[in-house]
């Protein structure tokens, strides 16, 4: 560098510096490539050897932010030449500083020089920031569209009906993508049931996520989100104000959280909350339908002798499908039977209440005597004129079982399928009216039916027979031959409800299937030693007899027979073994064989009082034979298909016969 | 199965008892107890209606039997009522020999009259 200061006077004499020295400035940085440069730090770096090449610095320094070098230059100089490197002369990108270890090393034309190349390095900063703006925006840009769209498709998930576990496996997902985090964890506060205690975790790091145990508790208390460089944390909180959970995300190396990414996962998590409080009442509503519409159905059937019932019903598979179907069946005070199945219109809390309103109404027109085409004339009428909007179809009827007489009436119902004990089943049409809340006074008629020992009647909702998948006469013809394959009914209605499919079954379902008991079965009964145990005898009796086909005549002396044997043998034992009394009792082509025993010996000769009288009685209508064992006393009864009462009181010698 | 049960109406000299349900050895001796006290307050003619009743047994039987022999004793009178649709319960009255008996009318008025005729008689 000798020879500079000779310079220095020169240029100093000519009061600025030589244009070929600019030129030789502006070719150093264009051979440097500084006019297409777009990076800053090379820049720089282009313009401090050109600094060092074209002015007499020993050392050159950028000084970043400022106008002025905030320090010196890491060893002492003794001259220093400075000038700010700014555009326009207000956007200030730092400041070019020159320096030397011998004093006035820098002349004015080194100024000038200086300046002229802080000019070019500032439109070449000026020119790399507008580009690096540029991109940023355009990279925000795309970043936020992208981002947008992601929140958009989470929203139009959520907005489905989804199990709750699912949302928020989904949200944390998302959440995780959308910012570009290393690990996202959901965690959730158990909610009576709804919600179990749960984290979901998504990590981009697979799921051995070493995050997930600095993740802290499920429900902070945070108010608002927080965010760090490294994590960001926003509440699940729902429009209610309830706090579901927390969402929490880890960045990843490098790409600490902005403001962008904290407003997009409060969002997501305003969504999430929202949706979640959605199905959590929802979920809440279904179960309380469906604990409404169990209780509602009758907890047992009752038990009536010579019948045998079993009833089922299947909520709809899909979640918020709880109907409005019931069944029910009723001993009335003469022993017959009402059965009733029917399906409200409608779903949900609302179907099962009205579902019970209209159970309970028919129940009581059922005690009150009423038949079932006037029950159900009087339920519509009830419906209609309390202005209700309830709508159901009802199937009404009666069966008398020792006769087999079944009286039924329909309010727009499916009809009930007949199973006879060997044969085709057969579905039982007419008597079938509009369905209930349908019109103020539809026509109501009656059907008949007299069922053969061993029938079957099954009563049936719709879900059994018709599906978004099934047509009607497919589901009738299928319930029919899936009904055919006999059983007892507990069998017939399992196997109803499994034949229907009702896993792709939305609407839900209800069978009844009532049989009629067949002959071929004995009767046996053991009931305590006490005379309130004869009605039950004879109860029982009457119904095995009438299914065996004895006609009312044969069964009431049969009955009375029994009746009288089963009253001696509560009263007649000693100091019996044990206090009950056994009936047994069989029909063989027309032979009834009843056998009534105890357990101790008899206390005398039964004499002419009321009891040696019903002995009597006994023998006028069966044949007797008193059997004395070491185990207590049989009487055995027998009667042939003949009358042995004779002919005398035929049904004609009535009471009315007395003139 | 229907409750039993046992009314009794006083109506001057006569008296009705209307009885429902079945009548036997658990549901006898309410009914013997109703005639004992009827027979006891000293009426002269007993209208048993049984129309609602749906079975009678031998206790049933002896039961009337036995009110009826009370009452005869001071020549007073017993009849019945039945239906003509308990054909079941009169075939019992019948194979029992009872009918020859007990007066059975089809309506409690025909009892009624029947029995003042009787113990005019």
């Amino acid at each position: 560098m000798t020879g500079v200061a000779e310079d220095d006077a020169d240029l100093r004499a000519a009061g600025g510096a030589p244009p070929d020295r600019y030129a030789r400035v502006a070719s150093a940085l264009v051979r440097r490539g500084l006019l297409a440069e777009l990076d800053a730090g090379t820049v720089v770096r282009a313009v401090l050897d050109v600094a060092l090449e074209e002015t007499p610095a020993a050392l050159a320094v950028f000084h970043p932010g400022r106008d002025r070098p905030a320090e010196g230059f890491g060893r002492p100089v003794r001259s220093e030449l400075a000038v700010p490197v700014a555009f326009d002369g207000d956007e200030v990108f730092g400041a070019l500083a020159l320096g030397h270890p011998a004093p006035e090393a820098f002349g004015e034309a080194d100024r000038l020089v200086a300046e002229e190349l802080a000019r070019h390095a500032a439109e070449a900063l000026h020119r790399c920031r507008l580009v690096a703006d540029a991109d940023a925006a355009a990279r925000r840009e795309r970043g936020h569209a992208a981002a947008m769209r992601s929140l958009a498709e989470a929203a139009v998930r959520l907005n489905a009906p989804l199990p709750i576990e699912a949302m928020l496996r989904d949200v944390t997902g998302t959440a995780r993508r959308i910012v570009g985090a290393r690990c996202a964890v959901t965690t959730v506060a158990g909610e009576a049931a709804v919600l179990s205690p749960a984290s979901f975790v998504s990590c981009a790091d697979g799921p051995a996520c070493p995050v997930v145990h600095d993740a802290g508790p499920a429900v902070p208390g945070v108010a608002d989100a927080v965010r760090s460089a490294d994590r960001l944390a926003a509440p699940l909180r729902s429009p209610q104000g309830r706090e579901v959970g927390l969402l929490q995300l880890f960045a990843a190396e490098g790409t600490p959280f902005t403001e962008t990414d904290e407003a997009i996962v409060v969002q997501l998590a305003q969504l999430a909350a929202s949706a979640i409080e959605k199905e959590r009442l929802l979920e809440a509503q279904v179960r309380l339908a469906r604990t409404l519409q169990r209780s509602l159905l009758p907890e047992r059937l009752p038990d009536v002798p010579g019948v045998e019932m079993a009833a089922r019903y299947a909520p709809g598979a899909a979640e918020a499908d709880v109907g409005g179907d019931w069944y029910d069946a009723l001993t009335l005070p003469d022993g017959d039977l009402f059965l009733v199945i029917g399906d409200v219109v409608g779903k949900g809390v609302e179907a099962a209440a009205a579902m019970g309103q209209l159970r309970h109404c028919l129940r009581t027109y059922a005690f009150e005597g009423l038949e079932p085409a006037a029950a159900l004339q009087r339920l519509n009428v009830l419906v209609n004129t309390l202005g209700g909007s309830e709508f159901a179809t009802v199937l009404a009827a009666r069966l008398t079982p020792a006769t087999g007489l079944l009286r039924f009436a329909s309010a727009g119902h499916p009809p009930p399928l007949l199973l006879p004990p060997s044969g085709i089943p057969e579905y039982l049409e007419g008597a079938r009216s509009v369905p209930i809340g349908t019109l103020p006074h539809p026509e109501w008629e009656e059907g008949r039916r007299t069922l053969a020992p061993g029938s079957a009647l099954v009563l049936y909702t719709d879900g059994l027979v018709e599906s978004r998948t099934l047509r009607l006469d497919e589901g009738l013809a299928r319930l029919a031959e899936a009904a055919a394959e006999g059983g007892d009914p507990s069998a017939v209605a399992d196997r109803l409800l499994a034949t229907a499919g009702l896993e792709d079954q939305s609407d839900d379902s209800a069978v009844l299937a009532v049989r009629l008991t067949a002959c071929a079965e004995q009767f046996r009964l053991r009931l305590p030693a006490d005379y309130s145990s004869v009605s039950v005898v004879r109860r029982h009796l009457r119904a095995f007899l009438g299914a065996c086909g004895l006609d009312d005549q044969a069964t009431d002396e049969v009955t009375l027979a029994c009746s009288e044997a089963a009253a001696n043998a509560v009263e007649h034992p000693v100091a019996p073994r044990h206090h009950s009394i056994e009936v047994e009792a069989s029909v063989e082509e027309g032979t009834v064989r009843v056998v009534v025993r105890d357990f101790g010996r008899w206390r005398t000769p039964p004499s002419a009082s009321d009891r040696g009288r019903g002995l009597a009685l006994m023998g006028m209508l069966m044949d007797v034979e008193v059997q004395s064992l070491p185990s207590g006393t049989e009487v055995v009864l027998r009667r042939t298909g003949r009358d042995p009462a004779g002919a005398g009181g035929g049904p004609g010698g009535g009471p009315g016969g007395r003139s | 199965m229907e409750d039993f049960t046992v009314k009794a109406e006083a109506l001057g000299p006569h008296a009705i008892v209307t009885v429902a349900g079945e009548i036997d050895a658990s549901t006898a001796p309410m009914l013997r107890a109703e005639f004992l006290a009827l027979v006891d307050s000293g009426v002269d003619r007993l209208v048993v209606d049984l129309r609602g009743v749906t079975f009678i047994e031998s206790v049933g039987l002896g039961t009337l039997v036995a009110a009826r022999k009370r009452l005869r004793r001071f020549d007073r009178s017993l009849c019945l009522v039945l239906d003509d649709s308990q054909r079941s319960l009169y075939r019992t009255f019948e194979i029992t020999g009872l009918t020859k008996v007990f007066p059975i009318h089809p309506t409690v008025e025909a009892a009624v009259e029947d029995c003042l005729d009787e113990s005019a008689a």
